[in-house]
């Protein structure tokens, strides 16, 4: 096992938290930041056919909410923003005299309404994932 | 690195620099030194040993140098491809720890074409993991088979047009 890895993910609570199996005993505190990742197939050099490691799949990234002596609840703190809604909005004005007159007074206006910010979700979190320090 | 060591040493201007030193060592030896005098062996091996002793620490310096981090490769070529994640995985090299944004490079016919723009997603003990990001449409599907990615080349190297298309998908 890596020297990198902290802890080991024993519980799922929902898709933002997970609970790792070290707590307050273990020096981990509560704000300390971790990336959780799944452990996937072993990978082999083709060069030379060596073994090199486990590839680390990436669920997301989380900080300690909760902290208490074994144990300590991880939630993500990444947001993800969708897209900005840029809307063109054409109005037209043709009040009798004038649109005799003068024709169709038209209004262009311009908006830019901003994305929505919503949290990531750990991305196929389950029990035996890997909680490394950041 | 090794060759740019051997090169400073056997310079023009490393030749004078050993022509000088032997001169003001021989001239500090010969001003406080009584070469006619005899002297004992031991003292003669007690030099030779301290000599030795200090070229060999010089060379495992030298050796050091040689094999640092100029002397890893500026190019990888990835060992797979995840395409769950879109993610090329690599061996470990030094070179791309502080480089967030790659270019993968596609060699055909002698010439090296940028087929992805990605940024590295995790480094591992051994390997480290390439997520793409942009999709430069130069090829239909990205490589998977061993024989395919020997064709593709991570670089820390991107186009300054590739980064100012990376900067429109953001905006």
């Amino acid at each position: 096992m890596s020297d990198r890895y902290f802890g080991k993910v024993v519980a799922v609570n929902n898709k933002y938290q997970v609970v790792i199996n070290k707590g307050s005993s273990h020096g981990l505190e509560e704000g300390q930041k971790f990336l959780i990742v799944g452990l996937g197939d072993i990978l082999i050099d083709p060069d030379t056919g060596d073994p090199l490691e486990k590839l680390e799949i990436v669920r997301g990234r989380a900080v300690a909410v909760h902290v208490q002596s074994t144990i300590a609840t991880l939630k993500t703190y990444d947001y993800q923003k969708n897209e900005d809604v840029r809307e063109i909005k054409k109005v037209k004005a043709n009040s009798s005299l004038a649109y005799a007159f003068l024709g169709a007074d038209e209004t262009i206006t311009e908006s830019i309404k901003p994305g929505d910010k919503y949290l990531m979700p750990l991305e196929g979190a389950e029990i035996g994932d890997i909680a490394i320090k950041l | 690195m090794s060759q740019r060591i051997i090169n400073s040493i056997f310079s023009l201007s490393g030749l004078a620099f050993a022509i000088g030193a032997l001169g003001f060592l021989s001239g500090v030896v010969t001003l406080f030194v009584d070469t006619s005098s005899n002297i004992s062996i031991k003292w003669l091996l007690f030099t030779f040993l301290v000599a030795i002793s200090i070229t060999l620490i010089l060379l495992k310096v030298i050796f050091d140098l040689a094999n640092g981090v100029g002397g890893q490769s500026f190019s990888e070529n990835p060992i797979r491809f995840v395409s769950e994640e879109r993610v090329f995985v690599i061996r470990r090299n030094d070179n791309f720890l502080n480089n967030i944004i790659v270019g993968c490079y596609v060699h055909e016919n002698e010439i090296d074409r940028l087929a992805y723009l990605g940024v590295v997603h995790l480094v591992q003990d051994k390997v480290i993991q390439i997520k793409i990001e942009i999709d430069m449409g130069l090829l239909d599907k990205v490589p998977e088979s061993s024989i395919e990615l020997k064709s593709i080349f991570v670089r820390a190297v991107v186009p300054v047009t590739a980064l100012a298309q990376l900067k429109n998908l953001e905006s």
